[in-house]
Order: structure tokens, then C-alpha cells, then sequence
């Protein structure tokens, strides 16, 4: 297996989590704030994130996994390919040791293709831990949280490819150095990413305002996603917390049964 | 010399990880996210990731983890 060295004694919980996810089979990939750790840009996140086959022996392992752990839901969809393929999430929690582990899964990542997901699947299928690349990690933060544009910003210093620099950079000085040396790239890339165009006239200032500009505009991309999720999760959040003073009485296994349940009456799958 | 000017995103805190072997970098990360405990009842109904923002108000302290922590334990 390619990957980084793990020894069981040199392990933290979300690799040990991975490692469980995946016996006999790969089934979940680390994305989000604890891909970025082994990506060595920053410990910034303390919740795990796994993207997910999309397939229903994955979901029954992963609950089991967490069942063994304790683990409860928190409010969120059923981890259950009929909603996760529409885009929603799950979410669990439990304890390990002193430490609060929340984790969250999705089999359909914002901004990834399917094309580019079964890509990701492909490259990954030989990697211990397996962890999402620095470009899929780097549309991942493309949400509404400004601290995740730093983090781009770390990101694209990180790519060996100059049309994935130019594509993610936060930088204007960045920007200015690489189109200096790739002056034709930037021209073809422009029609990709607008802010492109802004570079040829060296301009720190306006290179800056363009990615002030792109970044609201990807903030509020997300914002227009999520609030779509919120509305469609109306009256399952209504009904949550006496669903989950009922689950939390029941083993994970069970208490998935019994929301699921429900889910197919309040919660729709596709979101519009 | 001349010094090349640069942005800067992160800390230098922060970076430094990628200039540790993997034992440090797990024991950094182990320590981290030890630490990151205490802001557990600042974040107790936030998300972080996913397409969820905030747990329903009225969710009951009974279904977190701290809830069941003081069901199971008292508190």
C-alpha cells in the first residue's frame, strides 16, 4: 500500500476511525479539516469528515463501526444512500476518552463532479490512509467561512500543477509571479476564472479586489446551497428533537432504523 | 539579499507542521485536538461541516454527547 506510515501506536482517533471504516474493503476517504492536517497545511478542524461509497454495505459498516464506539446522531439526514445520493449529509457524536468525536459523512461532496469523484476513488484505492487530493480538498473549502479561503490560499502554494496554482491561488503576488512566467496559461485560464484577465495589467490592487470579489462570490454560492438544504429539512427539524429523545434511547443500529423511518415521511431526498 | 515579498495565510504556528516527522506530527495532533476540547460548549450545537448549520433549538441536553455523559455518569 502506498501511504504514510502509520504504527498503532503513532495513530490519533481519525486514523484509527479510518482504519475501521475500511476493513476489508475502502470505503471512506478523509476530506475537510483532517485531510489538510495530512496534507501538513494546518490543524485547524476537530471533527472528522469522510466522503463515503455510495452503496448500502458502506452505510451498514460505518453505523456498525459507530455503534461500537457508542456513537449517537445528531441532527442531520439518515446515513442512508437514498438521501446521501441527493447531497445530504449525517452526522454523529460520541465520546473517546476525555475527547468529544464528532463524525460527519456525505457520498456526493459540493463542487465535485461525479466524473472527478470516481476519479478521487480510483487514486485513492491503494492509499493508507486514504485522504482527499490538494485539489478536491481545495474546492472543498470553498464554502462560506472566510478562514477556509487562508487555507486555499495554503493550498495552491501546495500544487505541483501551474494551471491548479493559477486556478486556486489567494494571492496576488502569487498570481503576478506565475503569470510573469506563463503569461499564455493565464490567458487560456482566464475563461475558467475571470479574475485571470486582471493580472496581465500587474496591478496588485485590482488582482486583490477581483479575489475579494471571487471570494464573496463563493461564499455566497454556498450560503445559496445550504439555505436550499435548510428549507428542504423544515419539518424534519421540527420533529427532531422529540425523534431524538426517542433514538437516543436506542442502540445506533436501532435508533437508524427509526429514523429512517421517519425520514421517508418529513424529510425529502432531493433538494431542489 | 534581496527578501521576496509574499502573502501570508496562515501562522507560522500553524505551517510548522510540515517540517515534522510523523511521530510529532500525530503527538502535535493528539495534543491539538485535546486541547480544542475546551471549546466544546461553544460549539455544542454547531456544525462544521456538511449541509447543516445549527442542531434544533430545544434539542435536549439528554441527546449529546454531554447529555448522555451526565445520564450515564451523572453530573
Amino acid at each position: 500500500m502506498n501511504g504514510l506510515p502509520v504504527h498503532p501506536m503513532q495513530t490519533n482517533i481519525y486514523l484509527r476511525l479510518t482504519d475501521e471504516f475500511n476493513a476489508g474493503k475502502q470505503r471512506a476517504i478523509i476530506c475537510s479539516g483532517q485531510a489538510a492536517v495530512l496534507h501538513r497545511i494546518a490543524i485547524m478542524s476537530k471533527d472528522g469528515d469522510w466522503i463515503l461509497r455510495e452503496d448500502t454495505e458502506t452505510c451498514r459498516h460505518i453505523l456498525s463501526v459507530l455503534q461500537e464506539h457508542g456513537a449517537h446522531y445528531r441532527f442531520g439526514a439518515p446515513l442512508d444512500i437514498r438521501w446521501l445520493a441527493h447531497g445530504w449529509s449525517s452526522h454523529f457524536e460520541f465520546f473517546f476518552g476525555v475527547m468529544r468525536i464528532r463524525a460527519d459523512f456525505f457520498t456526493r461532496p459540493p463542487r465535485i463532479t461525479n466524473r472527478e469523484l470516481a476519479a478521487l476513488w480510483k487514486r485513492q484505492s491503494d492509499r493508507h490512509p486514504p485522504f482527499v487530493d490538494i485539489v478536491t480538498l481545495a474546492r472543498q473549502k470553498q464554502t462560506d467561512r472566510e478562514k477556509d479561503y487562508a487555507v486555499i490560499g495554503e493550498l495552491a502554494r501546495q500544487m505541483k500543477s501551474t494551471t491548479n496554482q493559477l486556478m486556486f491561488s489567494r494571492s496576488a503576488l502569487d498570481l503576478m509571479r506565475l503569470a510573469k512566467n506563463h503569461p499564455a496559461l493565464v490567458k487560456k485560464l482566464a475563461k475558467e476564472r475571470p479574475l485571470l484577465a486582471a493580472i496581465s495589467v500587474n496591478d496588485r490592487d485590482r488582482i486583490e479586489a477581483s479575489l475579494d470579489t471571487e471570494r464573496r462570490y463563493l461564499i455566497h454560492r454556498n450560503e445559496n446551497r445550504l439555505a436550499r438544504f435548510e428549507e428542504a429539512a423544515g419539518c424534519w427539524r421540527k420533529r427532531w428533537p422529540k425523534l431524538a429523545r426517542h433514538a437516543s434511547d436506542l442502540p445506533l443500529l436501532k435508533a437508524h432504523a427509526f429514523l429512517v423511518k421517519e425520514a421517508a415521511r418529513y424529510l425529502p431526498k432531493s433538494v431542489s | 539579499m534581496k527578501k521576496t515579498k509574499t502573502d501570508h495565510f496562515l501562522s507560522e504556528e500553524d505551517i510548522s507542521i510540515r517540517d515534522m516527522d510523523w511521530d510529532e506530527l500525530i503527538a502535535w495532533w493528539n495534543l491539538w485536538l485535546e486541547q480544542a476540547q475546551a471549546s466544546n460548549d461553544l460549539d455544542q450545537h454547531e456544525y462544521s461541516h456538511g449541509v447543516f448549520r445549527h442542531e434544533p433549538s430545544g434539542n435536549s441536553q439528554r441527546n449529546t454527547a454531554k447529555g448522555k455523559m451526565i445520564k450515564q455518569f451523572g453530573g
